[in-house]
């Protein structure tokens, strides 16, 4: 390295906002596959500010396992509505979220959203993947599903009101194929008021 | 085994022990981390808590806040995944299924599938331990050790290609090649149908362990080349029945009167736990030489073993219900009955040291021929990669009951035995089915007959196919 590179590269740092480090530095652990370092300098990055941090989270959270806590911050950083929206790739780890946690319509929505964008390589096994979503969709447990998630959701919404508006939309969407519309109007009203009285950004 | 899991698991830094390099970042963003560390220890997300309030004491070293939350992430016990993967390196299954009750939804399930899998396998719970390996299975990081267990299920099932398919994946793991190596080799002999075939070239300096005085006209040296074919028919896998059917032939080189046809047939039970097996088994074999019949023997086996930490115990017992068919040997006929209690030290490394103690008692048709024998014996067995490596030491005291008449004229008419025995051998595995073994043998016979002292060497070389063909 020139012995130019580190002013540089210093300038360039106290240019950029305060969150950028740590931005920088939760990418490279998570590159390295060190997701919890990762999570740690994107929570810093989002607490300093950060547009993207949020999405940054969310898939960190995703690559620790912890489904549930990835889907609502997804769902947390699509309110603050800044940064990575409409990333293919984000997409696809919001999708991942949203199955790992049993979501399958929601699943299949940001699989779709992402094969829309997704290149050659990418397109053709999202496609797979929906196919298969849909395979095991089945319509024997969908009213049980409708059930669970609601139930999930009443109990959530004070505590956790992102996460209990992923299951009261996933009941909601799931009430629309079942042939009795089972619950539909209960769970419509609730995702209805759980967006109303969401706040923007934060936990 | 466990141990070496585990570590791959858990990774080779450990944010608790490693130092924390002072002075790296700004000195002002440290409360920040500690936020981000309360947040997350608050969540029960102790391995992300840690980073950060390492992250906070690399930025100001002094933080008691950041020291505190450190202290108390670090605490023992505080990671219910690290108890967990901690009670299973101690043993302990049962303690890391309390550790990883409340482990879940707090980041890295699919860890806590494995290891609860572990511990479910190891107590024997495998329809519970199966679905959870083959969650963690999903997880690039953790699917060769998941692979691992679930082959070690499938083997002790008796589905042999299923196991074999599964050590293979789970040989691609750094550090799991051996174990997996010689398990691929095991799964090739738990099959439902196993066959196998042992072909050896034998040199014996003594082969009728002639007298150290004898005359040399009594038969000598002599080398033989063998064969011996096995059928084993487990319908159910293991635990279970199973069927086995033997034949042996060795052609002797120069003494043909030597020269040895056999079969045998065993019927027997296998019982099969987490940490213990036990077998009982009924045998009927029979033994011609040079075409004439020698011996026919019905034999009762009841043997087993235990797991306890380290150790492996180990017993075992049969009965030899012998009748020697021609005239002259008749009197030998009779029960002998051979006893087998042994202790064997796991220290890891691939090696097993055992001690143990074994007799036999003979009870032929007649007195002289009858003995009761016992002494220690010592083994030591390692395994590493494709090698195995094995030598095993035995001494025994056998005292016969009567005088025998044909010492009559002695000193010693009751005849009196020490016999020192030695065997050693090494074994390379070729791939999951071929092996080449080379064994030598010794023993040394001291009596108080002074014409019955012997000592003879067996030089073995032999190679082996085994496979499953169900």
């Amino acid at each position: 390295m020139s012995p130019l590179r580190p002013a540089v590269l210093a300038l360039l740092l106290a240019a950029a906002p305060p969150s950028e480090s740590h931005l920088v530095a939760g990418a490279d652990a998570f590159r390295a596959e060190a997701y919890e370092k990762a999570l740690v300098e994107f929570r810093v990055a989002e607490a300093l500010g950060s547009a993207d941090a949020s999405w940054y989270v969310a898939a960190s959270l995703l690559k620790l396992g912890r489904a549930e806590d990835a889907v609502e911050a997804f769902v947390l950083a699509e309110r603050s509505n800044r940064g990575g929206a409409g990333d293919a790739l984000l997409e696809v780890y919001r999708g991942q979220a949203c199955y790992a946690a049993q979501l399958l319509v929601c699943a299949d929505r940001w699989f779709g959203s992402a094969e829309a964008r997704a290149g050659p390589r990418l397109a053709p096994q999202l496609k797979a993947l929906r196919s298969a979503l849909r395979d095991a969709l089945r319509p024997e447990q969908i009213e049980p599903a409708i059930d669970r998630f609601l139930d999930r959701a009443a109990a959530l919404q004070r505590t956790r009101p992102a996460l209990a508006l992923a299951f009261a939309e996933e009941a909601a969407a799931l009430a629309t194929r079942s042939p009795e519309r089972h619950r539909q109007d209960e769970a419509t009203a609730l995702a209805g008021r759980l967006v109303a009285a969401a706040p923007k950004g934060g936990r | 085994m466990t141990g070496l899991l585990l570590g791959l698991l858990v990774g080779a830094v450990d944010p608790c022990t490693a130092p924390i390099p002072p002075g790296e970042g700004d000195p002002r963003e440290a409360q920040l981390y500690v936020q981000v560390g309360d947040a997350e220890r608050a969540g029960g997300n102790v391995g992300a808590a840690r980073e950060a309030y390492r992250a906070a004491l690399a930025r100001a070293p002094g933080s008691l806040e950041a020291r505190r939350g450190f202290d108390a992430v670090c605490a023992p016990g505080a990671d219910p995944v690290q108890a967990g993967a901690d009670a299973l390196e101690n043993g302990d299954p049962e303690a890391a299924l309390r550790a990883l009750a409340n482990a879940r939804g707090r980041g890295n399930d699919h860890a806590v599938d494995l290891l609860e899998g572990i511990a479910r396998y190891q107590l024997g719970q495998d329809t519970l331990a199966v679905p959870l390996l083959e969650s963690a299975r999903v997880d690039p990081g953790m699917a060769e050790s998941a692979s691992f267990f679930l082959g070690l299920i499938a083997l002790r099932r008796g589905d042999g290609d299923r196991a074999s398919r599964l050590f293979d994946q789970a040989g691609r793991a750094v550090g799991l090649e051996d174990a997996a190596r010689q398990l691929a080799r095991m799964a090739q002999q738990e099959g439902h149908l196993v066959v196998s075939a042992l072909a050896e070239l034998v040199y014996d300096t003594n082969v009728a362990l002639r007298p150290d005085a004898a005359p040399t006209t009594l038969p000598g040296p002599d080398g033989s080349a063998g064969l011996t074919l096995q059928g084993l028919l487990r319908p159910w896998g293991t635990p279970g029945p199973y069927l086995r059917v033997e034949g042996q032939f060795s052609k002797q080189f120069t003494l043909s009167q030597l020269d040895l046809v056999g079969g045998a047939a065993a019927l027997g039970f296998r019982l099969l736990g987490a940490s213990g097996s036990l077998t009982g088994e009924y045998a009927y074999g029979y033994q011609a030489l040079d075409g004439s019949g020698y011996l026919a023997d019905q034999r009762v086996f009841l043997g087993g073993s235990l797991l306890t930490g380290m150790f492996l115990w180990g017993g075992a017992y049969a009965a030899h219900f012998e009748d020697y068919r021609p005239e002259a040997l008749s009197d030998q006929s009779g029960v002998r009955q051979v006893l087998e209690l042994d202790a064997g030290l796991l220290p890891g490394g691939g090696l097993r040291i055992t001690g143990g103690y074994a007799g036999t008692w003979d009870a032929a048709r007649v007195d002289p021929l009858s003995y009761l024998e016992h002494g220690p014996i010592v083994e030591l067995v390692w395994a590493g990669g494709p090698w195995t490596f094995g030598v095993r030491g035995a001494l025994a005291w056998r005292g016969y009951l009567a005088p025998d008449p044909n010492y009559a004229d002695t000193t010693y008419a009751t005849r009196e035995d020490t016999r020192y025995l030695a065997t050693t051998w090494i074994d390379v595995a070729l791939g999951a089915r071929w092996s080449v073994r080379g064994t030598v043998r010794f023993l040394r016979v001291s009596s108080n007959v002074p014409d019955l002292n012997a000592t003879e060497w067996v030089f073995i070389g032999s190679v082996g196919w085994t496979g499953a063909l169900l």
